[in-house]
């Protein structure tokens, strides 16, 4: 089964993270983006990797780079803010790497937020943003509750139907602990990100049923090329078991990263197009902050000491497996499956950058 | 209208002034006319034990304990939770309509019923409207086995044009409590994935009570579809009701607890409200377009249940149970209040 399919370790070598970091920003930077922008991209990349996940990682670089090669991205990018007020702002994202203007849209949230206790961004004319929940926890050191979103073009079905009609729509939300980690919650509004069925085709395993339907509605267990005959359950996968809801939530993504934006939604979106939508909460206009993190501490600590079902381990909270991850890969390297890693040096000797990892 | 006399009357008639019985009975009446009867009229006679009895504090005063520009932490004053959601709601959006956006959350309060109705305020001006609310422990945590988490509902909506609002109103278990209620008053089984005992085995007949004997699953079910997606959720809305209002979690509630928030989006803040209308309307009309599975009869709108009930029920009258129509009168009656039903 590939519920828990991940990356291969004994095909991949580790790398230092700081040693990515720098191959990353040095391939963007040979295609012209400036290095700011270049450092950006290449940190929100590595943290992906970093935390273990690996299908948002550093092996996007690739794809990105070439993207702004063809003219697909324009690099370099300009930002530029459309409306704003106090609290909100909808920026273009003058279709540049999605990753920079989603890390700068959260960086107008957060300002925002320190100013009037809540910001908003929506971003449009925008391209993928990697690891959602980056933006999120970027709230996290100023001490707010960090929420980001982001479209993308159809894959999934809407609940009762049978064609794919909605992106897989993904959710982050962040809120800081105290002693304990904090909240990371990054999800796909469908049963499983496109990425693991992705996975499992490329690992030659069957995906369980309930993960995608074809168009007469039997379940696909061999994963297929992304193509118009099958479409991935929305979470929740059968009108029984609350598929309306995984939809529900699809939609809401999609009206406020594509509607609020004017972007457009799932379905108006060419491939690789992605709407976003970024907010800030600042808790200390609330309550004081250090009662808000002793309360989290107290809460996580009650939910990682529930019994667990048989044959379990333990009860994880939001953002465990990934700080696990983190602790592991910051210590030890950056586990980069053998193909991604040859492909990630010939595309910097390619570009003629110094190839450091 | 008579449903909504007869909510407020018995209300009024152990003590809620009248503005605060008016605004519950609205919201009452509102789910009721909505089809979503677990949290509508019926309810009128255990709040008003509950407050007979001094769970409810009444008259209650809903009080400011910190606010900004933008955002305000209210407290409900141990009474109708309807009362403050509403009055948070009202807040959130005269916030936003200055400043953009507006955030309430709320502490020592009780159930706010249809969780979708304060959406639906701000919809009405041209906002994106969000509510949630916590509960007491129903909701066991993906891989867990007890009830650790409420069933922690979200609620979100959007104006549209032409169309019908888009209105979601979700339970983030994989059914809402009132679901498993129902089964048993009617004596049905509940299908494997709603729920499972403290061993992990299935359950399918709806159990009497609460404890650590059974739990609910969060939505998603099973690790392999997803239960840590419902999981999360659930412990987000647990975040911005309980944590950022101070009020308590779900394992710190008592039951019949509930904290609650609200926030408000001014769209026009964004871009011209017609245009997000417009194509609201387009990608709602998209998604009714879908062919559907076999045997399904046509792809749905978060809010197109709810509003086919509306118009049936506002045209027509609302259907009300017959045990629940007798004890709403009885209730009159023994209050010595008018008997309008």
């Amino acid at each position: 089964m590939a519920h828990r399919v991940k990356l291969d370790e004994s095909n991949s070598i580790r790398v230092p993270a700081e040693d990515l970091r720098r191959q990353l920003s040095l391939i963007f930077q040979a295609v012209k983006t400036p290095e700011n922008h270049a450092d950006i991209a290449a940190k929100v990349l590595v943290s992906a990797s970093v935390r273990g996940v690996d299908t948002h990682g550093v092996s996007q670089v690739i794809g990105y780079s070439e993207a702004i090669e063809s003219g697909f991205y324009t690099v370099p990018q300009q930002t530029s803010v459309i409306n704003e007020s106090e609290t909100t702002a909808l920026l273009s994202a003058g279709n540049g790497i999605g990753l920079v203007s989603a890390y700068e849209g959260m960086e107008i949230a957060i300002h925002k937020a320190h100013e009037y206790g809540l910001g908003m961004v929506s971003i449009r004319d925008g391209h993928h943003v990697g690891m959602v929940a980056y933006y999120a926890m970027m709230a996290l050191e100023q001490d707010m509750i960090g929420m980001s979103m982001t479209t993308a073009t159809p894959s999934v079905r809407p609940a009762l139907g049978a064609r794919k009609m909605l992106g897989t729509n993904p959710i982050g939300f962040a809120a800081p602990a105290g002693a304990e980690r904090d909240f990371v919650l990054d999800m796909a509004t469908s049963t499983v990100a496109g990425g693991k069925v992705g996975l499992a085709r490329r690992l030659g395993v069957n995906i369980p049923e309930g993960w995608a339907l074809t168009n007469e509605g039997e379940p696909i267990t061999e994963p297929e090329e992304e193509n118009d005959h099958w479409a991935l359950n929305p979470l929740g996968n059968t009108r029984e078991q609350g598929s309306h809801k995984g939809y529900g939530l699809a939609m809401m993504v999609d009206i406020l990263c594509g509607v609020l934006s004017g972007g457009g939604f799932s379905r108006q979106l060419a491939r690789g197009e992605n709407m976003t939508c970024l907010m800030a909460v600042d808790i200390g206009r609330f309550r004081d902050i250090d009662d808000f993190k002793a309360m989290m501490d107290d809460m996580i600590h009650e939910l990682h000491s529930t019994p667990t079902l048989p044959g379990e381990d333990r009860v994880l909270v939001a953002g465990d497996p990934e700080s696990d991850a983190t602790d592991d890969r910051l210590v030890n390297g950056v586990p980069v499956e053998n193909g991604n890693y040859a492909g990630i040096k010939t595309r910097a000797a390619e570009l003629g950058v110094e190839v450091v990892i | 209208m008579d449903l909504h006399k007869q909510v407020s009357a018995i209300l009024q008639g152990v003590g809620t002034p009248l503005d605060h019985a008016e605004i519950t009975a609205k919201i009452l009446v509102s789910a009721s006319l909505r089809g979503v009867d677990t949290h509508g009229v019926g309810n009128a006679v255990r709040y008003s034990i509950s407050i007979e009895d001094g769970t409810y504090t009444i008259p209650q005063t809903v009080e400011a304990i910190s606010e900004t520009d933008t955002t305000v932490l209210l407290s409900c004053g141990n009474g109708l939770g309807f009362v403050a959601a509403h009055q948070g709601m009202e807040m959130s959006i005269a916030k936003a309509r200055e400043f953009g956006l507006g955030m309430a959350t709320i502490r020592d309060g009780h159930h706010i019923g249809m969780v979708g109705y304060y959406p639906m305020m701000a919809t009405q001006n041209d906002m994106i409207g969000m509510a949630m609310t916590n509960a007491n422990q129903a909701v066991r945590p993906a891989l867990g086995a007890r009830p650790r988490v409420g069933t922690n509902p979200i609620a979100f909506g959007a104006p549209s044009g032409d169309e019908r609002d888009f209105i979601l109103d979700m339970a983030t278990s994989t059914v809402a409590s009132g679901k498993i209620g129902l089964a048993r008053r009617l004596g049905v089984q509940i299908p494997e994935g709603w729920a499972v005992t403290g061993e992990g085995e299935p359950v399918t007949d709806p159990p009497a009570d609460r404890g650590d004997h059974w739990s609910q699953n969060p939505l998603g079910g099973s690790r392999e579809q997803g239960s840590h997606k419902g999981y999360g959720l659930g412990v987000m809305v647990d975040i911005l009701c309980g944590v950022l209002s101070g009020g308590g979690v779900g394992t710190q509630l008592a039951g019949g607890e509930n904290m609650s928030w609200t926030m408000a989006v001014d769209i026009a803040k964004f871009r011209d409200v017609d245009d997000f209308k417009s194509m609201m309307d387009e990608m709602i009309r998209e998604l009714h377009a879908t062919p559907p599975l076999p045997g399904e009869n046509a792809v749905l709108v978060a809010g197109d249940p709810e509003a086919d009930f509306e118009d049936d029920r506002s045209a027509n009258g609302v259907p009300v149970e017959n045990g629940q129509y007798d004890e709403m009168r009885l209730r009159a009656v023994d209050l010595g209040v008018e008997v309008f039903m």
